[in-house]
């Protein structure tokens, strides 16, 4: 009876969160109304040198292996949240171009959907990174593999730029 | 009174279900969807071929049983290829996702198998009934699986922030409603189902009756919603992101 209880709540919660998430696909919130003003910088060169093998075995040859640990897992912390940020800035910016996948413009209707592309796979990039991320902070002596994660970011700076440039915008901000 | 209501509400069922039926197919949603304008067809059907064997005097319990089991049988495959159906609407748009989120939608239907499989193993039916806690603990199985999908259609959208067209969020809504009220009183009545009748299992199949009609309103009331352009509002972006982005993108172009 205990797992009937427990599978009661769960129906109710699942259905109150249903209802709750088709609500906001119908009406439009209030994040989604100014995505740009959410957009957060990302250092790219710095996201770099964080997930640099290169540098990491720098560090490693330098630093008794006790310290290295120590500075590798804040490291991997920083590059993390870097990944995290880049993601969600992602997100914001498929708002925006779903906006402008609207406009009467061939032009930046092809940009908004490359740029739509490529936000997607940067998230789902980032859904494989960051368990790396997580794996390496574990295991900081393993050493961590390329993460090409910087280069996708910056394809989607430029599709940005393109888009910002070609996008007819009221003046809002 | 509880059975009274309970044969208006199946009234009321069937007559929604074969107005949307009709609606849908005047409407041309069919193109779009037509696993689930099948499934409204194949529920009035059912109550068209349903309520006339309930109350003919010539027909037999077991009559009712087959027409009664096979109705629900092909409802809850055609319920599962809707959400299937959704899914793939939903990706349309996003040729960058269509086969990751299909291998992804993929596992997460094994995963799902595997937990009401072990579900309905470490909790079997306990009713008095035996016929009766089986079919509901079948029933609960199913919704399981139903409440689980929809849970991740919505979790896998939102987390890439995918476009949804109006009437995608009403039918989902509208299956969200019949898993999750279906799997709250499957739940119970697996485990108390009585040999003979009582007030708990008419409440119980009043509540269900309900969330059947309740769903199909919705669907009505989401047909005739407008189409909600999705996206933000047309906005230029910032302007000191814009910059610091190409200082960056002409950085990395000069390197």
């Amino acid at each position: 009876m205990t797992i009937s209880i427990i599978l009661v709540i769960f129906a109710v919660f699942t259905l109150l969160w249903l209802i709750r998430r088709a609500k906001g696909q119908y009406l439009t919130t209030k994040l989604e109304d100014h995505p740009a003003r959410q957009i957060r910088l990302v250092d790219v060169e710095a996201f770099r040198n964080l997930v640099d093998p290169a540098e990491e075995e720098y560090l490693r040859i330098q630093l008794p292996p006790a310290v290295f640990r120590k500075i590798q897992r804040r490291r991997l912390r920083a590059a993390i949240d870097y990944v995290s940020c880049a993601a969600r800035n992602a997100a914001l910016l498929l708002n925006i171009a779903e906006a402008a996948r609207r406009s009467s413009d061939p032009a930046t209707v092809a940009t908004a959907e490359r740029l739509i592309d490529n936000a997607i796979r940067l998230r789902l990039y980032a859904l494989r990174v960051i368990p790396r991320l997580y794996i390496a902070m574990l295991l900081p002596m393993r050493g961590l593999t390329a993460v090409p994660f910087a280069d996708r970011y910056e394809q989607v700076a430029r599709q940005v730029i393109l888009l910002g440039i070609r996008f007819p915008a009221s003046p809002k901000f | 009174m509880l059975a009274r209501l309970w044969h208006i509400l199946w009234f009321v069922q069937a007559g929604l279900y074969l107005a949307l039926s009709l609606t849908l197919f005047t409407r041309d949603a069919n193109r779009n969807f037509p696993v689930f304008t099948f499934y409204v067809s194949w529920m009035a059907l059912e109550g068209v071929v349903l309520i006339p064997i309930y109350y003919a005097p010539f027909t037999t319990g077991d009559q009712y049983a087959i027409a009664f089991a096979t109705g629900i049988a092909g409802a809850t495959v055609l319920r599962f290829a809707i959400i299937y159906e959704i899914f793939t609407r939903l990706l349309n748009p996003y040729p960058a996702l269509r086969d990751a989120g299909v291998s992804v939608f993929r596992w997460a239907t094994v995963a799902l198998l595997v937990i009401v499989i072990a579900l309905a193993w470490f909790v079997p039916a306990a009713g008095a009934s035996r016929v009766m806690s089986v079919f509901f603990l079948l029933q609960r199985t199913v919704d399981v699986l139903l409440c689980g999908l929809l849970l991740f259609l919505f979790a896998f959208s939102g987390y890439f922030h995918l476009s949804w067209r109006s009437y995608l969020v009403g039918i989902s809504l509208g299956l969200g409603v019949l898993a999750t009220v279906g799997l709250a009183t499957a739940s119970i009545r697996a485990q108390i189902e009585p040999l003979t009748r009582n007030q708990t299992a008419d409440i119980m199949e009043l509540i269900n009756q309900s969330a059947y009609t309740f769903s199909a309103l919705i669907w009505i009331a989401y047909l005739f919603l407008p189409e909600r352009p999705r996206g933000a509002t047309p906005t230029r972006l910032p302007k000191h992101d814009l910059e610091t982005w190409n200082q960056e993108l002409q950085r990395f172009l000069h390197q």
